[in-house]
């Protein structure tokens, strides 16, 4: 019970602390998914804005969190925390949406873009394999899996004809399947498959578009560059951390793990929740596309600003722009990348992602 | 390299491509032998149509400036003999820069100075804070 109120408060103090900081984390020439020139990013209605946004975020989150855990103790079911979760999505994109509209509103009533060199930069140099972070950071994720497959290998004749494959949040099982390696393996398999999901949505990412700011080509060439290969880096530790988690989930599943469950929960929880918090630190530090970076380049004024593409973005977060080859695009309001819905591919890579969600659960399913 | 196209411009974007490519060429920010992103991997960077870029390496291919080859893609040639044909044109275009400078009553030598400067910030593009003349 205590690790399931602590992973609740921590996941929901983590989701807390970035959309407080989310407006810091976005380029300012972008502040609520809206483009404005660089002369503009001091003006105090956006300002006002942010202050709103916050107000809203930090009252309406601190309420709900609050509520959902009275109402949990109250009555013992995890549905309230659910509930919370539905809630809090809800509040934060009312929240942004009304700061976008509002801004966007003000923006094309004052005609910030009139009179303003827009253009678009690229760099020769970030080709897709400059912007990969090296595999061998893949290779600590690769290892556990070999680690947790032996273990697997050794142990599966010495396991009883009936394993226990799932747990309750105190480390109880309450679900028992017949012996199989199906069964057995459930959590190796999820194990190659978040890995291979990971190291694919590195590798889309640096196939996709380093966004430049054609104001400042050279440096946001260098943010860019830095970002994907730190983002990159830390998505396959975070991948190594998972596999961990899975590892003690694992020898939970073989019996292999001594002591109080409470313990074993913690040993199983831990590793995931280390890598998520510290990726999350990660992209605090150093801001959607590298912005919060300490990259000090003296560029003489290009005199253009980036192109206004604010009509692409649908209600200001889904990108839909049939005249852009690019699949994964920077996010708008966000740390990381979006897909460009106008590819069919997106739609392929969203249900092949949602496929692949629902393979463990599937295959236990058929496999029991 | 750093690439940019105005969108507001009155000259093409394939054409923007093209002629940045070839002063990147010409400082040696592109030197022979250097890989050019796909045209389809400049698109994505852009977020322009694919067939715009093709069409600036296409112009740049039959000019001779690159040649695409099956294994590495499209690649900076090593400076040709100069040819004579391709010269021909470049002179044509050459006289009517030349001119319009003429008609707006600046005198040869003064014309020629800024030639002169032009080759020099060409020349010495190499130097770190001298970029931003070939990017213009």
């Amino acid at each position: 019970m205590i690790v399931s109120y602590a992973l609740f408060l921590v996941t929901f103090a983590l989701v807390a602390i970035i959309a407080w900081m989310m407006p810091d984390l976005v380029p300012a020439t972008l502040p609520f998914g809206v483009r404005v020139p660089p002369e503009r990013v001091d003006d105090p209605r956006i300002a006002r804005l942010r202050r709103q946004y916050r107000a809203t975020t930090v009252v309406s989150l601190g309420a709900i969190g609050v509520d959902a855990l009275a109402l949990t103790r109250l009555t013992g079911s995890p549905l309230a925390q659910d509930a919370a979760w539905a809630l809090v999505v809800g509040v934060l994109l009312a929240a942004y949406y009304r700061a976008h509209r509002a801004l966007a509103a003000i923006k094309a009533r004052e005609g910030w873009y009139a009179g303003q060199r827009q253009s678009v930069a690229a760099d020769t140099a970030l080709s897709p394999a400059a912007l990969r972070p090296p595999m061998a950071w893949l290779l600590p994720a690769l290892a556990v899996i070999a680690a947790t497959a032996a273990i697997g290998v050794a142990r599966y004749p010495e396991l009883p004809a009936r394993i226990a494959v799932h747990f309750d949040a105190s480390g109880t099982p309450d679900r028992w399947v017949a012996k199989s390696p199906l069964s057995a393996f459930s959590l190796v398999t999820l194990q190659v498959v978040l890995t291979a999901l990971i190291a694919g949505l590195v590798w889309l990412a640096s196939r996709g578009r380093p966004e430049l700011d054609p104001a400042l080509p050279e440096t946001s060439a260098a943010r860019a560059r830095a970002f994907i290969r730190t983002i990159g880096r830390g998505l396959y530790l975070l991948a190594a951390l998972t596999n961990l988690s899975l590892l003690f989930g694992s020898l939970l599943i073989w019996d292999l793990l001594s002591g109080s469950s409470e313990r074993a929960m913690l040993l199983v929880v831990a590793p995931v929740v280390v890598g998520v918090v510290w990726l999350t630190a990660l992209a605090i530090r150093i801001g959607q596309g590298g912005g919060r970076l300490p990259i000090g380049r003296a560029e003489a004024p290009t005199g253009f600003v980036p192109r206004d593409d604010d009509g692409c973005w649908i209600g200001g977060f889904i990108y839909y722009n049939p005249d852009d080859p690019a699949l994964m695009v920077p996010k708008r309001f966000g740390v990381g990348w979006t897909l460009n819905f106008a590819r069919p591919a997106a739609w392929i890579f969203l249900a092949a992602v949602l496929l692949l969600c629902a393979l463990p659960g599937l295959l236990t399913l058929f496999g029991s | 390299m750093i690439i940019t196209v105005d969108l507001q411009s009155e000259t093409p974007i394939y054409q923007q491509i093209r002629d940045q490519i070839v002063v990147g060429i010409a400082t040696g920010d592109l030197p022979p032998g250097t890989t050019l992103p796909s045209a389809r991997q400049l698109a994505t960077d852009f977020g322009i149509n694919f067939h715009t870029v093709n069409k600036a390496y296409d112009l740049l291919r039959q000019e001779g400036f690159v040649v695409v080859t099956r294994r590495r893609g499209t690649v900076v040639r090593p400076r040709p003999a100069p040819d004579l044909a391709q010269l021909e044109g470049w002179e044509r275009r050459a006289r009517v820069l030349l001119a319009e400078a003429r008609a707006r009553g600046l005198d040869d030598a003064e014309i020629l100075e800024r030639c002169r400067r032009i080759l020099a910030a060409l020349a010495a593009s190499a130097a770190p804070d001298a970029t931003e003349g070939a990017r213009s």
